[in-house]
């Protein structure tokens, strides 16, 4: 009979692993780029016929932008990086200053930019105002604001509904106003 | 006193759990990065804000606008849509060439995102005519995309 027990167990060379791993780890880093779509969500009104809508004029919070960027809010000149808080007491004033909104119901914000206007500013200022209205519904439902945007509405529908909530209590009414030719 | 022993050999490093390392490192990459979406024939530099949202949508057109890689189509802004080059005339026409050949039935009628990659230099007044296009032609949704600002 031919005696096994003795003889040990032929070993794998596995020092080359790591190369091959290697090759394709460089293979994967240089082909693909690391999925990073963050951005500033617009909705564009529906084309239809306007239809007129009776809003009181304090509750029209009125947003220009020049083709320096130069920001005009309620016919006050108003340095960009002021303009979240302007629009959050804005929103929230509920008729205690008689020239702002009577109640966040009902304000409205509405951009008008200039053709000439850098899309880097027009960005900021959309986003500004976004952020505002990020950070007031961050005040009624008791998360930081930072959360409240992480949140992926898109994919998760509870998510969802609970931000729905928040829009039903602070509606969402900014709209950025279609520049005159 | 104590003696070094001179002809101690140095101890080798065990390189044994290296291939183990360097795959997971292999599968971490795998996992979180996706091929690029679309080729680039635009330069397009974009904008750093503070404290965005993510996205990720299902139903979605690439659509970069900024100078031209290619010198040959001069140096004015030009829009490229998915992996082509067009006009702004051609929108309509794109979005449902898109709708058509690249979608399946079933979500042919969905609502399309339109994931905008724009200049940090260019005017508006190009991009609210790209938004006009897209409105005419039924897409409503667009997200501006931006880069996280590191300062803030």
């Amino acid at each position: 009979m031919i005696k096994k027990k003795d003889r040990a167990a032929g070993e794998v060379n596995a020092s080359s692993m790591a190369d091959i791993a290697f090759l394709l780890l460089i293979f994967f880093i240089i082909t693909s780029s690391i999925v990073n779509d963050t951005g500033v969500k617009m909705t564009l009104p529906i084309l239809q016929e306007p239809v007129p809508v009776e809003t009181d004029q304090r509750d029209v919070c009125m947003v220009i932008m020049n083709s320096d960027g130069n920001l005009l809010v309620e016919d006050e000149p108003l340095e960009v990086n002021r303009l979240k808080p302007f629009v959050k007491t804005f929103i929230m004033n509920k008729g205690q200053n008689p020239i702002w909104s009577t109640s966040p119901k009902k304000a409205l914000i509405v951009l008008k930019q200039s053709r000439g206007a850098n899309y880097k500013d027009y960005l900021k200022v959309t986003n500004q105002i976004q952020q505002a209205y990020f950070e007031l519904w961050s005040g009624l439902v008791g998360v930081s604001a930072e959360t409240l945007v992480s949140w992926d509405v898109e994919n998760n529908e509870g998510l969802s509904r609970q931000l729905d909530k928040l829009r039903d209590q602070i509606p969402y009414n900014f709209s950025v106003a279609q520049i005159k030719k | 006193m104590f003696k070094r022993s001179s002809n101690k050999k140095s101890p080798e490093i065990p390189t044994a759990a290296l291939p183990d390392i360097i795959f997971i490192l292999l599968f971490f990459f795998m996992v979180t990065v996706t091929p690029k979406p679309v080729e680039e024939m635009v330069d397009a530099s974009i904008p750093t804000e503070e404290r965005l949202r993510k996205f990720d949508i299902k139903d979605k057109i690439y659509m970069t606008v900024g100078k031209p890689l290619n010198k040959a189509l001069g140096t004015e802004p030009v829009i490229q849509f998915q992996n082509e080059i067009i006009t702004l005339a051609q929108i309509p026409r794109a979005v449902d060439n898109f709708r058509q050949t690249k979608m399946d039935a079933a979500s042919r009628n969905k609502q399309l995102t339109v994931y905008l990659k724009c200049d940090a230099k260019l005017l508006v007044g190009l991009v609210t005519d790209i938004e006009e296009q897209f409105k005419s032609c039924g897409v409503y949704r667009i997200i501006y995309l931006s880069e996280k600002d590191s300062k803030s």
